[in-house]
């Protein structure tokens, strides 16, 4: 983990600056250069260290000119380590965050109770260590067996950010044992948990930075911290077992889950949408319905910062053609964002990976019976909606103020997130081949983690919403991107260019 | 207030509906039925990397769907399977045996060209042993 953090501190020191949170996403983006270095070994030559210490260099290198150029062209709008945890807060809420990150700490490491057990899963055992070992063993083993047509349970094509990160782990240690892949997964499970369950830790900070009662800013920061360990608890329940014995699917549901939370539902700043774009990455390395749902994000992401602009836009008449320019930049962002996740499908195909088993092969039945099938198998899964959508609706019925008081987005922005989420499984199940009651079967209880957590995590928002401070009471925020204290932090438009 | 309090106490029951959960996975009986199928799984491994060498070409040989599993899970991460056996130096598969040099109930056996005439030579995979007949835990997939 030391190492996979070494890797991915620069970049995200880069993106969202010195935040608690960046300890958490640094593994998280060493992971995604371990991936890429993967992919690397895989398609040029050499072994996975080599490529990958190169990686890390030259992301920092990138990552450091980056922000150099930023400092430079726009010197306020760049903060230094000087203000990394910033001393003009109120104390309760330096604290606060405090005591909240070691809450949510403690939240996670008691949910990881259960690595003392030293499971290995199917999936963990057939998939992503088999192909961590792939990885491992340099470009012609991993070439070889990459595109063996007989191999039936490793599914060569699956993205390789679990695998590649295991391999990482493997050579720097030199113990190659399923035991550490096994923890080196469940760790990262837990990082991204972390994220997920400070999305809403960070939405109670918001609240509390945007009221001048010193009440209610406890009553926001604790609401945030409280519904951010349960958060934490709430998704390792939804992941059970497979959050410890290997299986890469709570990685990218609560990847994909956490970058709807700093993306789509936080107040629009540079830095949570930095957050969101490492957890992206991450949920679509990791596996193909977190692919699709990740590029889906990508574009909810882009198509909430461009209304961000027209109400900029709306403000001041002279920024007309800054915001054209803008506008630009943030859909080329996304853009960009879309290619990098369609690299590695792309690349499986081009490289004679064989196709997966699931969605390959004939269609068995009608869509609509198909369809009809997902549906109820999905339902079991999914009870957390039975709270979630009245919570949702009455909130924005009777709490529109108060939410809007908080700083938070429009939470129907989450549930678009959740709905593409969905679709994107459902259509799956419904429209691929081969027989999807067996499909269904054996991973529907995974394929929905990422809906239930998101729905979680909607829930927890409304938590802090309620919060929020009645308007007569509202403090005037100075700019229409950050709230008085992050003011100077930096507009998405300057970390856009600096990825 | 209302909705605030339902949605935290909610997210409450969720938690601890969770923590029950995490609780029932990590109890002393799971401890040990999880080390019985790591102990599985190296005598496995030893066994076949008594017979292949890391990297080498092997030709899988197995009876049913379950021995195909078993034994790509066991020689794939560090052997090259082939799709001819003309192509292989070994070709393994899984025995039903009994005693030591056994992994629950089975043995790795792996047949090698003749070096010198016509015909194979067979060798059973040594160096792992966990003899008996005990079942392994569930593997939820």
């Amino acid at each position: 983990m030391l190492v996979l953090a070494s890797a991915g501190a620069v970049p995200v020191w880069a993106l969202v600056g010195w935040r608690w949170l960046a300890v958490v996403l640094a593994p998280l983006a060493g992971a995604v250069i371990a991936s890429v270095a993967g992919a690397c070994t895989l398609v040029v030559a050499g072994a996975i260290i080599p490529w990958f210490v190169g990686l890390a260099g030259a992301a920092a290198v990138v990552s450091l000119w980056a922000r150099g150029l930023l400092r430079l062209q726009s010197p306020a709008r760049i903060q230094g380590p000087a203000h990394a945890f910033r001393t003009d807060e109120p104390p309760t809420l330096r604290w606060g965050t405090r005591i909240g990150a070691l809450l949510v700490l403690a939240a996670t490491a008691w949910s990881l109770r259960p690595l003392r057990v030293p499971s290995v899963g199917w999936d963990a055992r057939s998939i992503w260590l088999l192909r961590a070992s792939w990885f491992a063993g340099g470009h012609g083993f991993l070439a070889a067996s990459f595109r063996d047509g007989t191999e039936l349970v490793a599914h060569a094509s699956y993205p390789p950010l679990v695998s590649a990160a295991v391999a990482v782990s493997w050579q720097a240690t030199g113990v190659h044992g399923d035991r550490l892949g096994v923890v080196m997964i469940a760790l990262l499970n837990a990082c991204a948990a972390i994220a997920l369950g400070w999305v809403l830790v960070e939405a109670g900070r918001e609240a509390a930075l945007r009221t001048d009662r010193p009440g209610r800013r406890v009553w926001s920061l604790s609401a945030g911290v409280a519904s951010g360990c349960l958060l934490v608890l709430a998704a390792f329940g939804v992941a059970g077992s497979f959050a410890t014995n290997g299986y890469a699917d709570p990685l990218w549901a609560f990847a994909a889950a956490a970058a709807v939370g700093y993306g789509l539902l936080l107040p629009f700043d540079p830095r949570h949408i930095g957050a969101a774009a490492v957890l992206v990455l991450v949920a679509g390395l990791t596996k193909e319905e977190g692919v699709a749902t990740a590029m889906a994000l990508v574009v909810l992401v882009v198509l909430r910062s461009l209304a961000h602009v027209r109400s900029d836009q709306a403000r001041s008449a002279r920024s007309a053609r800054r915001s054209v320019a803008v506008r630009r930049k943030r859909v080329a962002a996304g853009l960009t964002g879309l290619a990098v996740l369609a690299a590695w499908p792309a690349l499986a195909r081009l490289d004679h990976a064989p196709p997966d088993v699931n969605t390959s092969g004939p269609h068995h039945g009608t869509f609509w019976h198909r369809a009809h099938l997902t549906v109820n198998s999905m339902a079991p899964h999914l009870h957390v909606l039975l709270l979630a959508v009245p919570v949702a609706v009455v909130g924005a019925l009777f709490l529109r103020a108060e939410r809007r008081a908080t700083g938070l987005a429009n939470d129907a922005w989450a549930w678009g997130g959740l709905a593409a989420g969905l679709l994107v499984v459902g259509w799956a199940y419904a429209g691929g081949g081969g027989d999807t009651a067996f499909w269904l079967y054996t991973s529907v209880h995974r394929t929905t983690m990422f809906p239930a957590v998101t729905a979680w995590l909607v829930v927890g928002g409304w938590v802090v919403a309620a919060t929020g401070a009645p308007p007569n009471v509202l403090r005037e925020p100075e700019t229409a991107e950050s709230p008085p204290v992050f003011a100077g932090a930096g507009t998405a438009r300057d970390v856009i260019g600096a990825v | 207030v209302v909705l605030g309090g339902a949605a935290l106490i909610g997210l409450g029951v969720g938690a601890v509906h969770a923590i029950r959960q995490t609780t029932s996975l990590s109890t002393g009986a799971d401890i040990r039925a999880w080390q019985a199928d790591a102990r599985y799984w190296a005598c496995l491994d030893s066994q076949a990397h008594s017979l292949v060498k890391s990297g080498g070409h092997v030709f899988l040989v197995p009876h049913s769907l379950g021995e195909l599993v078993i034994l790509d899970k066991v020689l794939s991460p560090w052997a090259i399977v082939v799709q001819d056996r003309d192509q292989a130096s070994a070709q393994l598969s899984v025995r039903e045996a009994t005693g030591p040099d056994t992994c629950l109930g089975t043995r790795l056996q792996g047949r090698f060209p003749n070096p010198s005439g016509p015909g194979t030579i067979v060798r059973a995979g040594t160096g792992g042993s966990d003899p008996g007949h005990r079942s392994l835990p569930s593997t939820p997939l």
